[in-house]
């Protein structure tokens, strides 16, 4: 889990630490508690020319040459640099900062600390006193220190179901930076990023190739499309799932056709596909629901006999592995979404295809851009499906935390498991030959609306995902008779998802479990 | 002050009951060149802090509390450490003094 008792230090500290060090002990230790993971340590960019300058003219006074003198202090700087996170100070405050504040420099650091929207954040500083805004307490070193070594008070009142602020707190200087060069460049449709985003993301799922697109349905609807589903056709696929599923198929004036899932991992059982094959058949859209993959080598050997290919809605399982190859590389398609919830999600919409047949692939790029092969050639038709070049950069550099997520994800997952299991309490299994990311950590339970309601009470947010199958939902019961899909129907009435997520801590699903088995 | 230390595999074994005020401190070793292997780094320049770490010890990952930082700045400042401590100790109204004198030079283009 990552820290969520965050300090901002002030330039006196920091100064304390290179030209008072008999005062800097506690200053000190604090360094040591973010080596640890203890905390995190911020610096407000505001405060970096104060010290630079301080500093060298104390060397100077000292009676240091001044070219060495710059020297070591650029030195001491860049390992300060190396050591601490900096907050970023905006333009457009700064008038209403310096009429209200009473320290400028003071305020200008405060005001930065906003940008940290999760945990718990204090300002250090030697000085006797601090202008905090009213909105930050301002300790001295060993007050921070002792603040430090206090348990965590905070943790139970920000528990949410997905804590998206505290993964934007760990990568803010890395997302500040990439949504800045994107203003910068100011190419908004197709820029860089798009390119350097598919390129990081088919190398981590092994496919050839991968397309971004402006939303995980976007990027079923451009499968389907690039694969020539239309009027007439069928699509197996799974009536226990988001409604994005169903909804590409109908859009194409295809039909779905819904085969039940297992009762324990809730996929589409690959066991009754085979028998839903018809003639009319023209693909198999497994869904790899919360996060884990469905029996994906008896799905593509079924579609291998009957030679259709197999689109794998891996929205929820990006991270995931099956036998050792990544979810999204498992089939003919993989299309994940990066809807800000999922487990690798943007600040929008925003998805991703991937294939390894080029050809595939080069009809997804035509579709997504309405069909053109070159400017204003029209060979197809397409939609208008680009993931916006912002939205690609945010993904950018939540890729840099990606892989400790999806290991975070699995460890709490797995301490679910071991929690609930001990307390003999139902929950979607996962199989040994692959993993999930936990998109949703869900359990099965009989007496879901009631307990739902006193997890509720206790301040635990819940979710059902999802409380009716496809097939029973208006606008789709009359693709398939509800009584069909019997272990669908069962599953939606049981089950419930908890809070999941990689900054998830063990007071709060320690919390989280003993009202749930309460 | 000199001491006699013990290098054994790596970390300097200094007297028993010699105790310093730090945890992590620099000091000067002096090594027999016959035992300096001829692809270790040039030795007179190297720290006793930096000599003790195992090969796969970043500075970051020196263990002593606090120890990591102090031993980089310390690192950092080389001989200059000692001149720039030296004399009386800094007050709390000294560094508004040079706060002061520090914009100004900037500002008034003599640094």
């Amino acid at each position: 889990m990552a820290a969520n008792k965050h300090l901002v230090l002030d330039a006196s500290v920091i100064l304390d630490l290179w030209l008072r060090p008999e005062r800097a002990m506690a200053t000190e230790a604090l360094f040591a508690s973010a080596e640890q993971g203890r905390t995190s340590l911020w610096v407000s960019a505001a405060s970096l020319p104060t010290l630079e300058f301080v500093a060298v003219r104390r060397c100077k006074e000292q009676g240091i040459d001044p070219t060495v003198a710059r020297s070591l202090v650029k030195r001491l700087m860049l390992d300060l640099l190396n050591r601490v996170r900096v907050l970023s100070n905006r333009g457009y405050e700064q008038a209403e900062l310096y009429a209200k504040s009473t320290d400028f420099e003071d305020a200008q650091l405060a005001a930065s600390a906003r940008s940290i929207s999760a945990g718990q954040v204090c300002i250090v500083s030697s000085d006797a006193a601090f202008d905090a805004l009213g909105e930050f307490s301002f300790q001295r070193p060993e007050q921070a220190l002792e603040w430090l070594r206090q348990e965590n008070t905070s943790e139970q009142e920000t528990l949410s179901f997905i804590d998206l602020a505290a993964q934007q707190v760990a990568l803010r200087p890395q997302i500040e930076r990439n949504i800045d060069i994107v203003l910068h460049h100011g190419q908004y449709i197709m820029g860089p990023e798009v390119k350097a985003l598919e390129e990081k993301l088919a190398e981590y799922s092994g496919a050839k190739h991968c397309i971004t697109v402006a939303s995980g349905t976007e990027a079923l609807l451009i499968s389907l499309m690039a694969l020539g589903v239309g009027a007439g056709d069928e699509v197996i696929t799974t009536p226990f799932t988001f409604v994005a599923t169903a909804e590409v198929i109908v859009l194409l004036g295809a039909k779905p056709v819904f085969v039940d899932i297992e009762p324990d991992t809730c996929n589409i059982d690959a066991s009754r596909i085979e028998a839903a094959i018809t003639p009319k058949t023209k693909a198999i859209m497994p869904v790899s629901l919360y996060g884990q993959p469905a029996d994906m080598d008896e799905i593509n050997a079924i579609a291998a006999k009957y030679k259709l290919p197999v689109i794998e809605d891996a929205a929820q399982s990006f991270g995931a592995e099956y036998k050792g190859r990544k979810s999204c590389h498992l089939s003919t398609i993989g299309c994940t979404s990066f809807f800000p919830s999922k487990p690798l999600g943007c600040y929008g919409d925003g998805g991703a295809i991937f294939t390894s047949d080029d050809a595939l692939a080069q009809a997804c790029r035509e579709i997504r851009v309405h069909g053109q092969s070159k400017r204003y050639v029209h060979t197809r038709i397409g939609v208008g499906g680009r993931m916006d070049t912002i939205q690609c950069a945010v993904v950018l550099a939540k890729m840099e935390r990606f892989e400790w997520e999806v290991e975070q994800r699995i460890a709490i997952g797995t301490r679910y498991n071991a929690m609930l299991d001990e307390k003999s309490t139902k929950r979607v299994v996962q199989r040994g030959d692959r993993t999930s990311v936990f998109a949703q950590y869900t359990v099965l339970l009989e007496n879901r609306d009631a307990v739902q309601a006193k997890l509720s009470e206790a301040g635990v947010p819940t979710a059902v995902h999802y409380p009716l199958p496809l097939n029973e939902q208006p606008a789709y019961k009359h693709q398939c008779c509800p009584d069909c899909t019997p272990l669908s129907r069962e599953a939606a009435k049981w089950v419930l998802s908890l809070p999941m997520g990689p900054d998830l801590g063990q007071e709060n699903q320690n919390l989280i479990v003993a009202c749930l088995v309460k | 002050m000199q001491v006699e230390a013990i290098y054994d595999h790596g970390r300097l074994e200094l007297p028993a009951n010699f105790r310093l005020k730090h945890a992590v401190v620099n000091v000067l070793v002096i090594v027999p060149d016959d035992e300096v292997l001829a692809d270790s780094p040039s030795g007179h320049d190297q720290t006793a802090a930096s000599l003790a770490r195992t090969p796969d010890q970043s500075p970051r990952e020196v263990s002593a509390p606090g120890g990591a930082i102090r031993t980089a700045i310390d690192e950092i400042l080389g001989p200059w450490k000692q001149q720039l401590h030296a004399g009386a100790a800094l007050r709390d109204e000294d560094f508004d003094r040079l706060r002061y004198q520090a914009l100004e030079e900037k500002s008034l283009g003599r640094q």
